[in-house]
């Protein structure tokens, strides 16, 4: 069964068509606009995301350094898993996000298609790891 | 030590993949474009929206705007978020997006020859009878790409140290993934 999937993203455009995509299929979905306002989240979703959907370039915050914070949790955090959603395609970026915990990157403009088998296989797929 | 013509021959590089990254771009959200040069110095009328994003590696550095009409920013929201009129928030959001996908593609050609900036966040800009004049340091030229709903305006600055040089080819990193592209690890 779909769960709860929080989408970390400074644009409101993309958070609405990645919405509207999960939204579709059953998914619960809730929005940060940044890594900072989803540290803040994250503490007050029950239950925890069953998936992020994560920007790297944003405001306050980045999708790197909240990868970082959410490592720092230590290991009693059961980390859901991230799909990294972002412009960018720097293989050291990615590198950098797959030891950081992340279970995928997709290169925007993304297809709403491809985005909804990613966070299918990522929540069926895959259990929380810390 | 370059050359200003080599620099120059850079920058024309850059601003290839700048017309081919807009091309693709606007046309995978519907918006089919064509492409001219631009003006060196441009003077919108009417109601506009702007968006800057800057980007900096260890010897380039500058910034990539987008200047449009409201008009073509609604027009460029997706179709699935076109139930409400727009807000100016919303407009600047959009502008902002489209300079992000936009610099971000350029950027990654960038990297797949071994050159790898660091971007911004998008600054936006909502006013009327907007003037841009030519920089005064650095490179910089518009291209223009005519749309049904009107043109977009889209300007590369770059700032050059006398070191920097972009590798030939785009062999350095076989393995990239492209637009649209998912990759689980």
């Amino acid at each position: 069964m779909p769960g709860t999937v929080m989408i970390v993203d400074d644009s409101q455009m993309v958070r609405k068509q990645v919405a509207r995509t999960l939204l579709a299929a059953g998914f619960v979905v809730v929005e940060a606009q940044d890594g900072a306002d989803a540290l803040v989240q994250l503490s007050s979703v029950i239950p925890a995301p069953a998936l992020i959907v994560l920007d790297v370039n944003m405001p306050k915050m980045g999708g790197i350094e909240f990868l970082q914070s959410l490592r720092g949790r230590g290991p009693g955090f059961a980390m859901p898993p991230v799909v990294m959603l972002t412009t960018e395609g720097d293989p050291k970026l990615m590198q950098q996000a797959k030891a950081l915990g992340a279970k995928g990157w997709i290169i925007k403009p993304f297809r709403s298609e491809m985005l909804l088998a990613a966070v299918q296989k990522l929540t069926e797929t895959a259990p929380a790891t810390d | 030590m370059r050359t200003l013509v080599e620099q120059g021959q850079y920058f024309a590089e850059i601003q290839e993949y700048l017309v081919k990254g807009s091309l693709d771009l606007f046309k995978s959200y519907g918006l089919p474009v064509e492409h001219a040069i631009g003006a060196p110095s441009l003077h919108i009328g009417g109601p506009s929206v702007m968006a800057v994003i800057g980007y900096a590696a260890t010897t380039v550095r500058g910034s990539l705007l987008l200047l449009t009409s409201r008009a073509v920013v609604a027009a460029l929201q997706p179709a699935e978020l076109r139930d409400e009129p727009p807000t100016e928030a919303a407009l600047r959001d959009v502008l902002g997006e489209f300079c992000n996908m936009l610099v971000g593609r350029m950027k990654n050609r960038l990297v797949a020859r071994g050159i790898a900036p660091l971007l911004s966040t998008p600054t936006t800009i909502f006013g009327d009878d907007l003037k841009l004049p030519v920089p005064t340091s650095g490179m910089s030229a518009w291209q223009r790409f005519s749309s049904s709903a009107g043109d977009i305006h889209v300007r590369l600055d770059a700032t050059f140290d006398l070191d920097f040089a972009l590798p030939e080819g785009e062999s350095g990193a076989p393995d990239l993934p492209v637009e649209g592209e998912t990759v689980l690890f």
